[in-house]
């Protein structure tokens, strides 16, 4: 019988820049595509690497000339003067005690190369992993493609993708792979409510994250309104600090001037400044110049600062109380093992003054929880901060003092880290991108970001082609968590997958048809 | 096995062999000899020589038939050769480059089907084929293909695509830097 997945020979190339595998007269062209998952058989090493790019070449221009015309000749002359020839880009070689190494050497001439199968995707992808977990397939296979949730928690991981792409699907199933194995704490800010029991999105109804961990997962709202939250957030105005207005200043429409006013405000009112402020909009311009001379500021931008600063009166969650809601317990809920999913409905449904706001308020609460504990202290239990738009606060020109970028660059060591989705890598600060482990890329269009999204990635270059042919629900993985890069479909959310994480009794969908009829 | 000629002259590579009963086998017809090892010879052309040196036969505007019937001594008095080509030694177990031709008088015997079947799965016999120099039998070419178009009207209906594709992929590899001659051979079998 002929074997099917073999490619055909090695012919030539090199280490740095890849090999060329001379394609089998059988084979058709088409059944191969950029991002195929290819092992080339050495004598003492496997080598695994992936397939990017296609040629198709000519022994002789003679045959143009009068070229063949039946499917007989075309396939008669296959192979011996016209031929094609794969492109693989070498990432890893397996020895015969399956254990891994970078590519140090390569393989002779004639060696055969085969696609991937089945043990092959187990042995590097699931059989190295500590916590293995079923996440997609490659392009043009149906077996399994595993990625290890331990390696994937330990650093910044980021998910990109424009609108469409299936970002929130990819991070449905991640999260709650990451939630079966009980290996790290979500704290989710769900800007638009996919993450909490259902997810309404394109007419279609489909369970989130509660409903497949109800014991799990407690869902918080900014907004009472919200019946399937367990709780609301509240946060006393004393707690908002100057440095979480200069994250959305862009929301409040303020000034570098009026952040300095600001921290002036904040030295001299000490916590009530937020207050101060308020009470300053019921007064006249002669009062405002007045209090600006005390307080030793301009009066049209103690003004102006105050003026701005009247959109957070409208934000019902800021309170003037001294007893807070919801900030201690979410945290003693992540340190006790259950993820929590922030939701902004009603109200603050596209509200990005109120999900900046409560996204960097809880945030930084965390931050300084952590920064002062002993190495003894530190917390067992890992936190993974999910946020969405993650370009608008982490762009360059926010750089000073933005808590995002903190989490990212310092507190790996403190068992907590950044898990980003976003659809504008290229807003992001190089410095935060250079800091996020494993990158789970989907389709991305905008060239700038994807050079933004292979920043610092050694054979950028060669992996930008593989992006270039991603369609939606398909994904490039590259990065720490996975021994070499995977071009792969992500696994179909569908009732077998959640049959499969699900620890809720019931049917998931039985409760959106209860629901929603 | 049935006597198709007896090798009479070896020159230079030139091997012509007279026709039994002045009946000529095609050309691209595989002729084999007896023994082992068997020699495996390919028919490349037919000519007529005469019994007498140096007379030349006329036919004063006789057709072949007036001919026959009016003057067959004519007939008797030429020999129908074959020109033949060695390709191949059939040894015990596979086929090798001759080592030697046979001898002068060596009989030459029909191949039979399946011997013919196995001469042309065997790639080696059909690089063999194209081994000939074609200075020496500049008839080469014409022979193979002949060969090649009798083989294919030979085997079964289902097997024709298969072997025709397999045939030809062989042809293209030997004939890679000669296109025209492959695209000549490639339209012949196809017919």
């Amino acid at each position: 019988m002929e074997d099917f997945s073999k490619l055909g020979f090695l012919k030539s190339g090199s280490i740095s820049e890849g090999f060329v595998v001379r394609v089998g007269e059988n084979i058709s062209l088409e059944s191969l595509r950029i991002g195929d998952f290819i092992v080339i058989e050495g004598k003492i090493y496997k080598f695994f690497g992936i397939i990017d790019d296609l040629r198709i070449l000519s022994g002789s221009d003679e045959i143009f000339f009068d070229p063949p015309v039946s499917e007989i000749e075309k396939l008669a002359v296959k192979g011996s003067i016209v031929f094609s020839e794969a492109q693989i880009s070498p990432y890893i070689m397996v020895d015969s005690s399956h254990n891994v190494h970078s590519i140090k050497t390569m393989p002779e001439h004639f060696s055969t190369a085969r696609k991937a199968q089945e043990e092959d995707l187990e042995l590097i992808f699931k059989r190295q992993a500590k916590m293995p977990f079923y996440i997609g397939s490659p392009l043009t296979m149906k077996e399994k493609i595993h990625i290890d949730l331990e390696k994937l928690c330990m650093r910044n991981n980021g998910i990109f993708g424009i609108t469409g792409s299936g970002k929130t699907i990819l991070a449905k199933i991640v999260f709650s792979g990451m939630i079966k194995n009980n290996i790290a704490s979500l704290l989710i800010f769900d800007m638009h409510n996919e993450y909490g029991r259902f997810a309404k999105g394109e007419g279609v109804i489909t369970p989130a994250l509660k409903t497949f961990f109800p014991n799990r997962i407690k869902v918080f709202d900014v907004s009472t309104k919200n019946k399937d939250a367990d709780e609301f957030i509240r946060i006393p105005l004393k707690y908002i600090e100057p440095e979480d207005l200069s994250l959305i200043s862009s929301a409040l429409y303020y000034s570098e001037k009026s952040g300095e006013t600001a921290y002036i405000v904040a030295k001299k009112k000490g916590r009530a400044w937020l207050k101060y402020l308020f009470s300053l909009q019921e007064k006249s311009e002669e009062e405002i110049t007045g209090e600006a001379q005390a307080l030793g500021v301009n009066g049209a931008s103690l003004s102006a600062l105050s003026r701005h600063t009247a959109q957070l009166r409208r934000l019902a969650f800021l309170e003037d109380t001294e007893e807070e809601s919801g900030i201690d317990a979410i945290l003693s809920y992540l340190r006790n093992g259950v993820s929590v999913v922030v939701q902004f409905s009603e109200e603050y449904a596209n509200n990005p003054l109120a999900y900046f706001l409560v996204s960097n308020v809880i945030s930084r609460r965390i931050h300084k929880r952590y920064e002062n504990l002993t190495e003894d202290e530190r917390e067992k239990r890992r936190i993974i901060i999910v946020i969405e738009e993650a370009h608008k606060f982490l762009s360059t020109d926010l750089r000073e003092g933005n808590i995002f970028g903190i989490i990212a660059r310092e507190m790996r060591k403190f068992n907590v880290t950044l898990f980003i989705i976003d659809q504008r890598p290229s807003g992001i600060d190089p410095e935060v991108l250079s800091q996020v482990g494993t990158r789970f890329t989907l389709q991305l269009l905008d060239d700038s970001d994807i050079d933004a999204v292979f920043q610092g990635v050694g054979g950028g270059a060669r992996l930008k082609k593989i992006l270039r042919s991603v369609e939606p629900q398909q994904a490039l993985l590259f990065g720490y968590a996975l021994p070499m890069p995977v071009a792969m479909k992500v696994r179909e959310f569908n009732e077998e997958f959640f049959k499969e994480v699900t620890e809720n009794k019931e049917d998931p969908m039985k409760g959106i048809n209860d629901m929603y009829g | 096995m049935e006597v198709i000629g007896e090798i009479l002259v070896i020159r230079q590579g030139f091997i012509g062999a007279q026709s039994e009963n002045n009946s000529m086998p095609p050309i691209g017809d595989l002729l084999k000899t007896d023994g082992m090892p068997s020699f495996i010879f390919l028919v490349v052309d037919h000519y007529f020589e005469s019994k007498i040196p140096g007379r030349v036969p006329n036919s004063y505007g006789l057709s072949p038939e007036e001919l026959t019937e009016q003057q067959p001594h004519v007939f008797y008095l030429t020999r129908a050769m074959i020109q033949v080509v060695l390709v191949i030694a059939d040894i015990q177990n596979g086929f090798a480059p001759p080592e030697r031709i046979p001898p002068i008088h060596t009989l030459l015997y029909a191949a039979n089907k399946s011997e013919f079947s196995k001469l042309m799965k065997n790639p080696s016999f059909i690089s063999s084929l194209f081994n000939i120099d074609v200075n020496i039998v500049p008839q080469r070419n014409n022979a193979i293909l002949l060969l090649f178009k009798r083989y294919i009207d030979m085997i079964d209906r289902d097997e024709k695509l298969d072997e025709s594709l397999r045939l030809m992929r062989k042809l293209s590899s030997v004939l890679k830097d000669d296109y025209r001659t492959l695209k000549l051979f490639m339209d012949s079998l196809e017919e």
